[in-house]
């Protein structure tokens, strides 16, 4: 232990303090690495959480929540049901909306619940004995006269500068209106909701001023404490009769936890990708450490120092540099957290989700990426400081350790590298095959890549080198002696070169991989948009997010838009949110037939095999289920299927199937049949048909001025802008992937520049040498750079190869995940991108080794043996 | 004007002393090791004549290697001027003196300092690669011949015996026929009767007219040379 403790103080310690560029370098690998695996975890730890907390925040104390089971909510008279049932202690209705709100100071999207006086009664505070204290949510200065003014809370009225007494205007379905600002909301519940920007009015007059007469969103209910909750329950779902979820606070949510579950499996494989490279850096680095501590390791050794005891100290040096990049890497995933989190919220405004509270990191979090760091970096230092083991004692003392080169002694690659490569191929087969047959199982697709990866990994040592020897002809005819030189040098240590290949191999391939399924996705998006966006105008609600609207349409606008010169007819749409046994499912309620009549070109062909028996199952009040809601309830065309409707639960037939790009359940349904059992008569958008030659712009005009006219809440879009609003709305979810993707690759950029430094290092004797013979600094130049770029060469091929297979699986991956028809296409640009990308990288990572070899003094080169 | 105009054939045309192969003009050369100044030339002057064999001795530490490196073009000294074949070193560029090296300078070092990646002809061969020559394996091959090893021509140094690498590397610094050969120790990592085959082979190449400066501490091997000078604690002094 003393000489382990000895040989690591003293030299190791001092190499690492030695050279700093060399372990910055490492540093940041390893650190970019956990970086982005703690980063991913923490991101959809604290979007999940701030999703559960902006659903039961509102809750308070209650015990239990009856929400609406759709976007409508719940008839008003829910509440005295609810408040007459045994056991119910005090029932709290709310309206919940989200909707933009606008002050001296500007605009911000606000949470405006409505609310009876009693809701403060949901935040007690309490001493530590029971006593009762002031309420965590207070409204000071009340509702104004007539109890039509608006209570705001401090960071909102501060941010938009409105006062106590100050006019607000916020926007409704019926357009703008202006209300009054009559008193502050405090208190310590206050940040809890909605990150604070959150304003509460009194129940009439939020539902007079959001036309939602005599709705609620949710009864928040307080159990008797002589009941128990679940009889409570209980009871509720009975008297309600499926018209109503009846759960804990925050049930209603449960549904839509589906989409960060798919994000987190995506965001998941990148990170892992990303650290798995980040063990070659540490494998390059202390490889390098090793070509320059051979003599010193060789006159350790020659007095008296034990082979394990050299073996140990480099782990250690390893572990070391794991443990100090590890805290680097949690402190620059914590603040690369909080970026894409908010990159997130802006991506998923859709869902109630807000950026203002802390970040949600656990335990586990800083565990997993602990461990996941040290680990990486004692791992990709095994294999050199194994090598270590193998100096021999008496290399300090012979003259020339240069000459220890031959070829093929330093082949590696051996049986079990091999079989190694064969059966992780196979196993990640396998658990792709799997995946197929159990999509729910997100943990196999993460796992078949790493197995695929690795044996990858694997069959490289194989790969490379017959790739150099391919290659060494043409480079060598290019680039005449520098060639030669520059190849040289990556078959004199094919280790080293497989390893920076292969985490070029693996860096690229990841991107181009997941860039090609997401390629073949979006251009399926834009393919079925551009089928079923049939109308060549669209006025669409401004609160629009995708999935449904703060503030819809009313119905009476279309009279008005069909009024316009040059417009046939204007069909409403509406996407509506339902509840389907604790899942959330989406009812795109459309008069689809009148639309293809009144001249849509929507193309059904693109979403299902039978155009005419869909039309027909909607005429005859059925739905069209996705395939992907066939799979998971179970139900297949003919079936009947339960929906639950404002007026309880209702039986449909399900008229056919089609082909969705969600990922929860949905439903085609005729408009009128919607109306009639939702009672629900506003439109996310209306489609705009136009009369035969009228132009598209003049026409948009004259709606304009109709939707200024009537002060509604909506704007208008042309077929192509909508294709293109769609495209970025799901293009927008996969901007976290593409962060992930450049972190992957600024570490594969550190682990060949880093590996370049090895190369120069190990070689300043032979460039020196060199130099001597008359080599200019630029052919030493380009030697290096030559060697560099081949290694991109041979990175960026393998990278596209490898992004092509794995993109075809990504794919297949997302079609069984989606249960939607992805075909894969062949990214001819994006492969000759990632090609000419490996190469630039590569060049670029080399340029800094390159300096440092014609920087390097020729004597002192010579003396380096 | 391009590379080969200045370093190539032209080079002769412009000599301002064509009686001199490489010239020391009072060169001092200091070194720091810690807080200590080393001074390793202390003003040396040395003028070798074209086709003169000179032997450099000294005892160790006394500046051999370094005069050898500043003859060579490999370092440059603080004071003083180093000239081959008349022309200054000291106003040229980094990038000239790599050209001077390849083209008009051979070396022949004690740990014969051959590539260990390259065979024994493209060792031989080697600087005339880096000139994009056509024929530079041709002419290695004559060169490998002339040091009789051409039947060694397609192995690699770690094939080769010591004596068998050092005459490699004989044959590398004669192929550009140049100005003048610099050997450092060449014999110094030999056996005796290996050393005594080199040094027989640097007697016949001076006797067909061939410029050579070689360092030694051996005073056996200085008799090979036609003239020998001493260092000693950085000054010089002919001895013969």
């Amino acid at each position: 232990m003393t000489a382990l403790a000895t040989i690591f103080r003293r030299v190791n310690l001092r190499h690492l303090r030695a050279h700093v560029l060399r372990s910055s370098l490492t540093l940041a690998g390893i650190a970019a690495g956990v970086a982005l695996l703690f980063s991913i975890s923490v991101i959809n730890a604290t979007l999940l959480a701030s999703f559960r907390a902006s659903v039961r925040a509102v809750a308070g104390d209650a015990e239990l929540e009856v929400a609406g089971a759709d976007a409508s909510g719940l008839p008003a008279s829910t509440q005295d049901l609810v408040a007459a049932t045994p056991g119910v202690d005090r029932a709290v209705p709310v309206l919940r909306t989200m909707t933009e709100l606008t002050g001296s100071k500007g605009k911000e999207r606000v949470l405006v619940l409505g609310v009876t006086p009693d809701i403060v009664t949901l935040f007690p505070k309490t001493t530590p004995l029971g006593g009762q204290l002031e309420n965590l949510l207070q409204i000071d200065g009340g509702f104004g006269q007539g109890g039509e003014g608006l209570v705001l809370s401090e960071s909102v009225a501060d941010d938009l500068g409105l006062g106590q007494g100050s006019p607000a205007v916020v926007e409704t379905p019926s357009g703008d209106e202006g209300l009054v600002v009559s008193g502050a909301l405090t208190g310590g519940a206050v940040d809890g909701l909605n990150g604070g920007a959150v304003g509460v009015m009194l129940l009439p007059a939020a539902q007079q001023t959001f036309d939602r007469v005599d709705r609620l969103d949710s009864v928040y209910v307080v159990v008797d404490p002589t009941s128990s909750p679940d009889d409570v329950a209980a009871d509720l779902t009975e008297e309600l009769g499926g018209s109503a979820i009846v759960g804990p606070p925050g049930q209603r949510g449960r549904g839509l936890e589906r989409v960060f579950a798919s994000l987190g499996t995506l965001l998941s494989m990148g990170g892992t990708v990303a650290l798995f490279v980040s063990l070659f850096v540490v494998y390059n680095t202390m490889s390098m450490s090793l070509a320059e501590r051979r003599r010193e390791i060789s006159m350790t050794l020659a007095l008296g120092a034990r082979p394990k005891d050299v073996f140990g100290a480099f782990l250690m040096e390893a572990a070391l540099l794991g443990a100090l990049a590890t805290a680097l890497g949690l402190g620059a995933g914590l603040l690369l957290a909080r970026v894409l989190v908010l990159q997130a919220v802006d991506d998923f405004r859709v869902l109630s989700i807000n950026s203002s509270g802390p970040l949600a990191v656990h335990a586990s979090h800083y565990v997993i990426a602990t461990a996941s760091g040290l680990a990486v970096s004692v791992a990709g230092a095994f294999i050199p400081a194994r090598r270590a083991l193998s100096v021999p004692a008496v290399e300090s003392l012979r003259p020339v350790a240069a000459y220890e080169w031959e070829p093929h002694a330093h082949r590696f690659g051996g049986r079990v590298s091999a079989y190694g490569g064969i059966g992780g191929i196979a196993v990640a087969g396998a658990l792709l095959a799997a995946f197929i047959v159990f999509p729910e199982q997100h943990w196999i697709v993460t796992v078949g890549l790493l197995c695929g990866l690795a044996g990858v990994s694997f069959l490289l040592p194989f790969i490379v080198p017959l790739a150099v020897r391919i290659l060494r002809p043409a480079i060598e005819r290019a680039f005449g002696a520098v060639g030669r030189l520059a190849t040289d040098a990556l078959s004199k240590n094919p280790r080293r070169t497989t390893f920076t290949v292969a985490a070029l191999v693996l860096t690229l391939g990841l991107v181009v991989g997941v860039a090609t399924a997401l390629g073949s996705y979006e251009t399926q998006i834009h393919r079925t948009a551009s089928a079923l966006i049939g109308a060549p105008i669209y006025v669409t609600a401004n609160s629009f997010t995708g999935l449904s609207s703060d503030q819809p349409i009313p119905e009476r606008l279309g009279p008005e838009l069909e009024k316009v010169d040059g417009v046939t007819h204007a069909y409403p749409l509406r996407f509506a949110l339902i509840d389907l046994d604790g899942e959330t499912a989406l009812v795109y309620a459309i008069p689809v037939k009148s639309a293809i009549e009144g001249g849509a070109t929507t193309e059904l062909g693109a979403i299902t095999d039978d155009p005419q028996g869909f039309l027909d199952g909607l005429s005859k009040g059925g739905v069209i289920a996705s395939r992907l809601t066939s799979e998971r309830l179970g139900v297949e065309e003919g079936d009947r299927i339960s929906l639950p409707t404002p007026e309880g639960a209702r039986s449909f037939e399900v008229a056919g199937l089609f082909d969705d790009l969600l990922s929860f359940n949905s439903f085609y349904m005729d408009r009128a049949v919607y109306e009639r059992f939702w009672k629900d008569d506003v439109a996310d958008e209306f489609g705009v048909l136009l009369e035969p030659g009228a132009d598209v712009e003049t026409v948009r005009a004259r709606l304009e001025d109709v939707i200024r006219a009537e002060d509604a809440p909506a704007t208008t879009f042309s077929k192509d802008e909508l294709v293109g609003r769609i495209l970025t709305i799901v293009g927008g979810t996969f901007d976290l992937a593409r962060g992930v993707q450049l972190a992957a690759l600024v570490v594969a950029v550190l682990t060949i520049a880093n590996t370049m430094f090895t190369a120069v290092l190990e070689r300043r004797w032979e460039m020196g040498l060199e130099r001597a013979l008359g080599m200019g600094s630029s052919q030493l130049s380009r030697t290096v750079l030559v060697e560099s770029s081949t290694i991109g060469l041979i990175g960026g091929i393998g990278g596209a190869i490898l992004g092509m297979i794995s993109g075809f699986f990504m794919t297949q991956a997302m079609e069984a995940e989606f249960n939607w028809r992805i075909p894969f296409i062949l990214p001819g640009a994006l492969v000759a991108l990632s090609v000419l990308g490996g190469l630039v990288l590569a060049a670029c990572a080399g340029l800094g080794p390159s300096r440092l070899a014609v920087r390097a003094p020729i004597i002192e080169s010579l003396r380096f043996e | 004007m391009t590379e080969g105009s200045r370093y190539g054939r032209p080079w002769s045309a412009h000599q301002e002393n064509p009686a001199s192969a490489v010239q020391a003009i009072g060169v001092v050369k200091t070194y720091r090791q810690g807080e200590d100044e080393i001074r390793a030339l202390r003003g040396v002057d040395l003028d070798v004549a074209v086709g003169e064999f000179v032997a450099i001795t000294g005892a160790s530490g006394s500046g051999k290697s370094t005069l050898l490196h500043l003859l060579g073009a490999l370092d440059r000294p603080d004071e003083g001027d180093v000239r081959v074949e008349g022309r200054s070193l000291s106003p040229m560029s980094d990038e000239d003196l790599a050209l001077l090296r390849r083209r008009r300078l051979g070396f022949v070092l004690q740990f014969f300092n051959l590539l260990p990646t390259l065979n024994a002809q493209e060792n031989v061969a080697f600087p005339l690669l880096l000139d994009g020559i056509g024929d530079a394996l041709e002419r290695g091959a004559v060169a490998l011949d002339a040091v009789g090893l051409s039947q060694r021509a397609s192995h690699l140094p770690s094939q080769l015996s010591g004596g068998e690498q050092q005459r490699v590397a004989l044959a590398r610094a004669l192929v550009t026929e140049p100005a003048v050969v610099l050997a450092d120790e060449p014999t110094g990592n030999l056996d005796s009767a290996t050393g005594e085959e080199i040094l027989k082979l640097l007697r016949s190449t001076a006797d067909r007219g061939q410029t050579i400066v070689m360092v030694t501490h051996d005073e056996r091997s200085a008799r090979y040379a036609d003239a020998t000078v001493r260092l000693i604690d950085g000054v010089l002094e002919r001895v013969g």
